[in-house]
């Protein structure tokens, strides 16, 4: 019986041996986990939008805070950094109360804020990329997106999501800071082939533990031309607080040539 | 009744058979009772201080607070080592389940933020996201604390050598229940599993508040069922020294036993829940159970002594006679080792070393008892299995069964009276709201009623089988001790001049309890129970003394709609009320909400002291809620507000957890809010001090309404049984004197009644009744009988009366042992106030109430008497 169980594992091992030869040369021939991860980097970033979106942020309990915004964007010239103008409709106690948040994926981003009931602008100093997105379940990272050279990236498998075949790509990182100042110590990623959006993702916290839950629904390719997509269903899931944020785009123009002078204190204030 | 118990010894075999198969039973249905723990379930729901903590805990997650102190050995705790130390702690408790991770207070937490002006605005980040290891790093960590007065005392101390961390523990899921994460033993133990590795030269560390506490707890708790063995082998030690008996030794063990048995399996099969405050209902069930088979067993005696053919001569025993000698040798054979183990473990402090030591000296010194047990087994087998002529002649086995049948003829309607009285009074408490007084009634109730079936079936059935006495035997029986001797002066006071005395003591007793009981209050402190030398209260005296108090008291602000508490003026209304708090004695300080808004209107104004206040505009509050909720976590503020700004939770840091001093507190607060809240704002107090407050204040008020109602039971069916009410007030006589000495003592003691004193105080009512039931039935069988007042008097005080004692002092004497449970003073109340409830009503029984009968010669008992 023993003996027999032990030749088992062994012809399951030389199975699998097998398996993993015959995969290597198949792999290597296709798109690099990189290259896709490199794709789907880039593929939000739309050269600038104006849109209406609706906020639900809910709690273990379910208790919900609606927030409703209308807001523009607008890529830096880097490309990679977005501006953004986020301005309240809804709660009607902070409606006017606008914010603006020049990304800098280098350092700590800055948000400026303008307060309707003192008329004041202020500038709030906050602190990193793996901390809360205004209030969210996405983090500053989630939002800007993660550099792909600082991760390492594994195929581990194809499934269907929403009947789009992706890739399930496991990405690690390279090394302790930025697993620290990510958060994260795994990030899964289904990214849709050919397109190379993600439709679902899941973070696992520095303990281990699956953290986080997001996925992506409604996606429009907007720019067809460089191939940039917008979702305007958005979710996450802190599995461990319970808390859930949905966001939800109602209206949405892109590449509408908003200009830059938006994107200033002064604007702000003229409003 | 004679052909019923005739019945019952012609078919001993079958009787016993029976009654083991119906143990057997019942033991089977205890894996169907349920135990309850949680005393949520317990106390009424309604209660305003309950729902109020259950709702905090819903909605803001708090319910028990362990607090960590991380206190440094030489110098501040701005030592890179030292913080390192709080942070890896910190990040070990944010891992263990059943701590609320987002509620973790700490300098190393990452809800703990510094809100901090800059030139052209706001600036925040978490106080320390990593050890900062520069000078200037420190420095800066140190302004960091300074700046942030929400933080100053809670997660570290004004002098700075003490950081702390407060830990949230809440009860435990379904899915905990599933994994066996339940209790506080396991949640401490996980608590000192992420602290230990940390301890070393450079620090000390203490744990304490209501995880540890209630931990520990639940470690003495498991010293219960163990005390109780010992309890239980105590009263057989002193039975056995008082009949000098094998019969004597086991047979009024037996019965309680089985009756606690049968009322345990019982209530599992009717799922009737038992719960904690009912771990002391076994003893009332023994107390009682011993009481009827005591005076079974010593009316047995005498009619076996009537029923031999030589009457109850005294026969000299044979120099050599085996039970005389190891009968005379036992007692002090199982004293040695038992004095021997009090003398160790009261030496060393430990239960265990003590029952260690008895085990010891035991083994050796109980040979002559071994011995003693091994004659009477082969006595008692060569009696079952012939010649019975070995071991005792047919003139003595007639004369046995006729005891026992005689004995339950004489015995049997009083000891059924006075058990219908006890389990009707006990049943009445079905009535009451409390779950647990319930149970407390169908467990004493069912448990009595078994008592009685035992004691007319089985033990009179066993018996039956058993070997008569041999003359040996009963001559140690008949010999006087010292039992004897106090009937005896009992007997000679009663019918002497000194029956005023009687009076005179009484009264005098009777002045003292009403004095004592003036000054009882109904007072609870969990860390109250604990002796102040166990490591838990050095530590939490010490961190109480160095930080704003490790008891926590929260009070929910609840206005009526949506963003109820965004309106300024609620928040001033709060931060006025957290000022006045703290200006009160014991309180150390108060976070709430009020207080980041503060925080954040000084920092949005370049940090600027004069707008350390509340803004005026409440869309300027939204504003700064918003912009808070846009740097930090969405749970940052999960302790303080709900989510739809509606509840607001105000943490009271308070240095006692004494009921007494919150209850003051509370009215205060409650004045406070009339005159400065808007109307449409309600305060409610909640956490574990209002919790304990709530419970203290409906158990101790029903379980005192619940003494009294036994008591009108009693005396009521007294009145009936008896055709007067004369017979009701003698009867309760007893039982009204050992409660009110009971409250009278705790009160002249400087006990106050909480939960265990009042769960003791009703035990005892449940015992006195039958003392007086057995001696008015006796008497007026002696005084019917022909017999003269005097000499009826004496003969009953030395047959039923000395029977009283015998079990009185024998459960005094076996919960007198946990006067040495050491640190846990539960244990120690619940032997003083047994003891004391056990030798007052048998003192009244004998002597107060016989007296009371000489003096007024009510109709009911003289009736009979020949003129």
């Amino acid at each position: 019986m023993r003996k027999n169980a032990i030749r088992l594992s062994i012809n399951m091992l030389f199975v699998a041996l097998g398996t993993l030869v015959c995969l290597t040369p198949l792999t290597s021939f296709a798109q690099s986990a990189a290259e896709i991860m490199q794709e789907n980097f880039v593929v939000t970033k739309v050269t600038d939008s104006e849109s209406e979106s609706t906020f639900i942020l809910r709690n273990k309990a379910g208790k919900e805070r609606v927030r409703k915004t209308f807001g523009t964007t607008k890529l830096k010239k880097n490309g990679i950094d977005n501006m953004r103008m986020t301005r309240f409709i809804e709660p009607t106690d902070v409606r006017g109360m606008v914010s603006l948040l020049i990304e800098q994926s280098e350092k700590d981003d800055d948000i400026w804020l303008y307060l309707p009931s003192m008329k004041k602008v202020r500038r709030l100093v906050s602190s990193n990329k793996r901390d809360s997105f205004v209030g969210t379940d996405f983090s500053y990272g989630d939002v800007i997106g993660h550099k792909v050279q600082d991760w390492e990236h594994l195929i581990v498998g194809e499934e269907l999501i929403d009947g789009f075949e992706c890739y399930v790509i496991e990405s690690t990182p390279k090394n302790k800071t930025i697993a620290k100042n990510t958060g994260y110590s795994k990030r899964v990623s289904w990214i849709q082939k050919e397109a190379y959006v993600t439709r679902k993702a899941d973070m696992y916290n520095l303990s281990g533990a699956l953290y986080k839950q997001m996925s992506f629904k409604d996606l429009q390719l907007v720019e067809p031309e460089k191939n940039r997509w917008t979702a305007r269903e958005l979710r996450a899931t802190n599995v461990i607080s319970g808390h859930s944020t949905i966001v939800k785009v109602d209206k949405l123009k892109v590449n509408v040539g908003v200009k830059t002078s938006y994107f200033t204190t002064r604007y702000m204030e003229s409003e | 009744m004679r052909n019923y118990i005739e019945l019952i010894v012609r078919l001993r075999w079958l009787v016993i058979a029976v009654i083991l198969g119906l143990t057997i039973f019942f033991v089977k249905n205890l894996g169907n009772l349920t135990v309850i723990i949680d005393p949520n379930t317990i106390v009424p729901q309604s209660h305003p201080f309950v729902s109020t903590t259950l709702k905090i805990e819903e909605v803001f997650g708090s319910r028990y607070v362990a607090a960590i102190g991380v206190t440094a050995k030489i110098g501040d705790v701005f030592q890179p080592e030292i913080l390192a130390k709080v942070q890896r702690i910190t990040q070990r408790l944010s891992e263990t389940p059943r701590v609320v991770q987002t509620n973790l207070l700490s300098v190393a937490a990452s809800r703990v933020k510094d809100i901090k002006g800059t030139e052209d605005g706001m600036q925040v980040q978490q106080m320390m996201e990593e050890v900062p290891t520069s000078p200037e790093g420190l420095a800066a960590l140190k302004e960091a604390l300074l700046r942030n007065d929400s933080y100053m005392n809670s997660v570290v101390s004004e002098d700075f050598k003490t950081l702390t961390i407060l830990a949230e523990v809440r009860d435990a899921s379904p899915e905990d229940k599933k994994e066996g994460r339940v209790g506080f033993t396991y949640v401490s133990d996980r608590i000192n599993e992420a602290v230990d590795p940390e301890r070393d030269d450079s620090v000390t560390i203490e744990v304490t508040g209501y995880p540890p506490f209630i931990a520990l707890i639940e470690k003495f708790a498991e010293r219960t069922p163990f005390l109780l063995m010992i309890a239980i082998i105590i009263i057989g030690v002193i039975h056995f020294e008082a009949f000098r008996t094998l019969q004597g030794l086991i047979l009024p063990l037996v019965t309680p036993i089985i009756a606690v048995i049968w009322a345990l399996g019982f209530m599992g099969l009717a799922n009737v829940p038992l719960d904690i405050f009912n771990t002391l209902t076994p003893t009332l069930i023994l107390a009682v159970g011993a009481g009827h088979a005591v005076q079974l067993l010593k009316r047995y005696y005498e009619e076996y002594n009537n029923a031999q053919p030589n009457g109850a001569e005294y026969t000299k025993t044979k120099f050599f006679d085996v039970s005389r000698i190891l009968g005379k040798l036992s007692p002090i054979m199982l004293g040695i080792p038992v004095l021997w183990g009090f003398f160790k473990g009261f030496q060393t402090g430990e239960l265990s070393d003590g029952v260690l030591a008895t085990l010891q000296v035991g083994s050796i010194s109980l040979i002559p008892v071994w011995l003693f047990f091994l004659w009477a087994s082969i006595r008692l087998i060569t009696y079952i299995f012939k010649p019975k002529s070995i071991v005792a002649d047919d003139d003595s086995i007639a004369a046995n069964r006729q005891a026992v049948i005689d004995s339950i003829v004489k015995i049997g309607p009083v000891m059924l009276t006075a058990g219908i009285v006890a389990s009707c009074g006990f049943f009445s408490l079905m009535v009451f709201d409390i779950v647990s007084i319930r149970v407390f009634g169908v467990f004493s109730g069912i448990g009595i009623l078994s008592i009685l079936a035992v004691e007319m079936t089985f033990i009179p059935a066993l018996r039956a089988i058993l070997p008569p006495p041999s003359q040996g035997e009963t001559n140690l029986e008949k010999e006087e001790r010292i039992w004897d001797r106090i009937t005896g002066f009992y007997a000679r006071t009663i019918l002497g001049p000194n029956r005023k005395h009687i009076f005179s003591i009484t009264a005098v007793l009777i002045i003292f309890s009403i004095y004592g009981m003036s000054k009882l209050t109904i007072e609870s402190s969990l860390k109250g129970y604990f002796s102040p030398d166990l490591e838990v209260m050095k530590s939490d005296r010490s961190l109480n003394a160095r930080m704003a108090g490790t008891n926590t008291i929260y009070l929910m602000i609840e206005g009526e709609e949506q963003d109820a508490i965004k309106d300024p003026a609620v928040l001033k209304a709060m931060d006025k009320l957290a000022q006045f708090i703290e200006t009160e004695p014991n309180i150390g300080k108060v976070m709430s909400i009020a207080e980041f808004i503060k925080q954040m209107n000084k920092s949005m104004n370049a940090d600027d002291p004069s707008y350390y206040r509340i803004p005026d505009s409440r869309n300027t509050i939204a504003e700064y809620l918003l912009i808070y909720s846009m740097s930090g976590s969405p749970g940052d503020f999960d302790a303080y507000v709900d989510y739809d700004y509606k509840l607001a939770n105000m943490v009271v840091f308070s240095h006692s957890d004494n009921t007494t001093d919150m209850l003051n507190l509370w009215s205060k607060i409650q004045d406070f809010v009339d005159k400065n809240f808007p109307s449409t704002v309600t305060v409610n107090v909640g956490g574990s001090v209002a919790q304990s407050a709530a419970l203290a204040e409906v158990i101790v008020k029903d379980k005192l309404l619940n003494i009294a109602q036994i008591a009108g039971v009693v005396f009521l069916f007294a009145s009936i049984i008896f055709r007067t009410p004369i017979a009701g007030l003698l009867v309760i006589t007893p039982l009204l004197l050992s409660v009110l000495t009971n409250m009278g003592l705790m009160g002249i003691l400087g006990l106050s009644l909480n939960i265990p004193t009042a769960l003791v105080s009703s035990l005892a009512i449940g015992i006195g009744a039958d003392y007086a039931i057995y001696m008015l039935f006796r008497l007026r069988e002696e005084l019917a009988s022909g017999t003269g007042v005097d000499e009826a008097f004496h003969k009953v005080l030395r047959t039923a009366g000395t029977a009283c004692l015998f079990v009185a002092t024998a459960v005094a004497g076996g919960y007198a042992v946990q006067v040495f449970s050491r640190g846990y003073y539960p244990h120690t109340w619940t032997a003083l106030l047994i003891g004391t409830a056990m030798i007052v009503s048998v003192t009244a029984a004998l002597t107060v109430m016989p007296s009371l009968i000489l003096k007024f010669r009510p109709k009911f008992i003289f009736d009979g008497v020949k003129k």
